[in-house]
């Protein structure tokens, strides 16, 4: 852990790593750039936001795919303490400078970065002014995917970022390791567990090109550059494992975090086969919580609390407190600054084993399948009731991650459940169901409370 | 039989190849760098005579060209590649293009293909490259080149 303040530590560590230096060499598809070059590309935004009179904690925008532009953009608006909002999935709509508040935007307006990322100012481009405050101590505005409702748009300070990448350095990209990249940079999981560590201590970067959309495009990368490293999202290396060569791919890595949902099923068997190990965390704690060992995989297991404390709250929830704990949230134009202090609520319920963690499902009613896929419970539990007159009230839960059941009361016995209604309101989700289970008794499935109980039921 | 059924059975498969212990795998890749693209006919034709030509009709060349010993150390440095990256050539002659001049270029891709051409007696590699020339990144087309008559190295590069 460096011993200078955070406010410096972007200067000094980037200064460090990049100034005059042949690695990391980074190969994005429509540049090669070595870390010196970049480091110039750097120093050009620093030179825009000087000129344009940018202070600390002015907004700004980053609205652009992974390239080099996009990178040194973000680099040199840590360096200037700027409060860089990532907002790609905002690309395109013509108010996401109003939506942040935000001086300028790469990719909004008329500012551009050319291939080896320096800048690009068209004669159209003009300088906002801000409406409100300066937000010096936000770092970044990133967007959550929305596990436990509607997205939100979470601000993390420098202490939040440095907490992170310090506590998973050691376990994550490593010095000499070739990082093939196929995580989105506009998440957190690709930002700061897989690109920043990367960009500290890897000695190249390779983005491949379908951004992990294409399996065998991934696999075609890793073997042209002998990748070492790689994360992905479960899904990810299930559709890799797939393919022939895809296995042999996965463990010959010597190493990566798979994170962002929970592995179940057949990929367990694949990541229990490797080094990779399981990463699990979430946008409002920057997004590090916990890691396992390499190859350590079962059905659910998130791994151990990594520079964070935990403990299990009513109903089995997940608590977290430290210092990866977001500072705030950014709404309605502004940022809300939360307690730093607080136990934050994962919202997701799990078992603990000697620290070793477990995940069994979201606390409220929306959870995710292996494949990442949100299923919207609250939604069809509805429809179910509204459009089944039968139905008194309904469940729908996973006990694998996989597959789906179904638990229907109806209002009357003898009464047989309706299978094209069923089908109708789950659309593509019906094929999961595996078990429809009828009952009479409403309180069967839910707590003293009255909420579902989707747990209790499950472990039944 | 099932992806999931299918998935398991290889999995098996490859551990009874390579262990008892489940994370005994084999061993990680070693890098390799195979050329980015295709020659380029400009560079191409360069190349079949760049060493016949003199340090006149070298200087006279809009291609920066280098020329330096099987370590690096520079032999040959022409106005071009002068002008590109603000350096005379009395400078640099004699200086390790990759640790002394063109540090940037000391990674795998650039400094490992060199070696390996050299080593191999095989050096002819094209790729795409950022150079910063004149205080601002730019895209180059490098060629690393060894003409096997002479047993001279030469590095070409192009501003794109």
């Amino acid at each position: 852990m460096s011993v200078l303040s955070v406010d410096t530590r972007w200067r000094s560590d980037l200064y460090q790593r990049l100034r005059g230096q042949a690695d990391p060499l980074f190969v994005l598809p429509d540049c090669t750039i070595p870390a010196a070059s970049l480091w110039v590309s750097v120093r050009l935004w620093v030179d825009l936001f000087r000129r344009s009179g940018l202070q600390p904690g002015d907004r700004v925008v980053l609205a652009t795919e992974p390239s080099v532009g996009s990178l040194a953009f973000l680099l040199a608006g840590l360096w200037e303490q700027l409060t860089i909002a990532i907002a790609l999935p905002y690309r395109g709509v013509p108010d996401v400078l109003e939506a942040f508040d935000a001086r300028l935007g790469l990719g909004c307006g008329g500012l551009d970065a050319d291939a080896p990322g320096c800048p690009v100012v068209s004669q159209q481009w003009a300088l906002r002014k801000a409406i409100g405050p300066c937000t010096p101590e936000a770092r970044l505005i990133t967007r959550t995917s929305g596990t436990g409702g509607s997205p939100t748009w979470v601000v993390l300070s420098d202490d939040n970022i440095w907490s992170v990448i310090d506590s998973h350095r050691e376990h994550v990209a490593q010095q000499g390791d070739i990082v093939l990249s196929i995580l989105p940079w506009h998440h957190s999981f690709g930002l700061i567990i897989d690109l920043l560590p990367a960009l500290f201590n890897a000695g190249m970067i390779i983005r491949e090109a379908s951004g992990g959309r294409d399996p065998r495009s991934i696999i075609a990368c890793a073997n042209h550059w002998g990748a070492t490293y790689c994360s992905m999202v479960p899904l990810q290396a299930q559709r890799i494992a797939e393919l022939p060569e895809g296995l042999d791919f996965i463990r010959s890595l010597r190493g990566g975090v798979v994170g962002g949902a929970p592995a179940v099923g057949s990929t367990v068997d694949v990541l229990s086969s490797s080094r990779l190990r399981v990463g699990y965390g979430q946008t409002e704690a920057s997004p590090g919580i916990c890691l396992g060992r390499p190859g350590e995989w079962t059905a659910g297991f998130i791994g151990r609390p990594v520079g964070c404390t935990v403990r299990i709250g009513d109903e089995g929830r997940l608590l977290v407190q430290g210092p990866n704990v977001c500072m705030g949230v950014w709404a309605n134009e502004r940022v809300w600054r939360l307690n730093q202090n607080r136990w934050l609520d994962t919202g997701d319920v799990v078992e603990s084993h000697r620290g070793a963690l477990t995940y069994i499902g979201r606390a409220d009613n929306n959870f995710k399948l292996g494949n990442g896929r949100m299923v919207d419970a609250i939604g069809i539990e509805r429809d179910l009731r509204s459009e089944i007159p039968a139905v008194e009230d309904a469940m729908i839960y996973s006990p694998d991650g996989e597959t789906l059941h179904l638990c229907l009361v109806f209002k009357s016995a003898g009464v047989e459940p309706d299978i094209h209604a069923i089908r109708r309101v789950l659309g593509s989700l019906a094929d999961r169901v595996t078990h429809v289970t009828a009952r009479l008794d409403s309180s069967s499935i839910r707590t003293s409370k009255g909420s579902l109980d989707r747990l209790g039921l499950a472990a039944a | 039989m099932t992806t999931a059924e299918l998935l398991r059975k290889r999995i098996a498969d490859r551990r009874a190849q390579t262990d008892a212990p489940s994370l005994n795998l084999p061993p990680v890749l070693s890098p390799v760098m195979p050329p980015v693209l295709p020659p380029s006919n400009h560079l191409s034709d360069l190349c079949s005579s760049i060493a016949s030509l003199s340090p006149d009709q070298l200087d006279a060349l809009d291609v920066g060209v280098i020329q330096c010993t099987d370590s690096g150390k520079i032999l040959f440095y022409n106005k071009a590649q002068a002008e590109f990256a603000k350096r005379s050539p009395e400078d640099v002659q004699g200086q390790n293009f990759f640790t002394e001049v063109a540090i940037c270029c000391s990674n795998p891709l650039f400094y490992g293909a060199f070696k390996r051409g050299i080593s191999t007696e095989d050096l002819d590699i094209e790729f795409n490259y950022a150079f910063t020339f004149r205080v601002k990144p730019t895209l180059v087309r490098v060629r690393l080149y060894r003409d096997a008559s002479t047993r001279t190295n030469w590095i070409l590069i192009k501003p794109l």
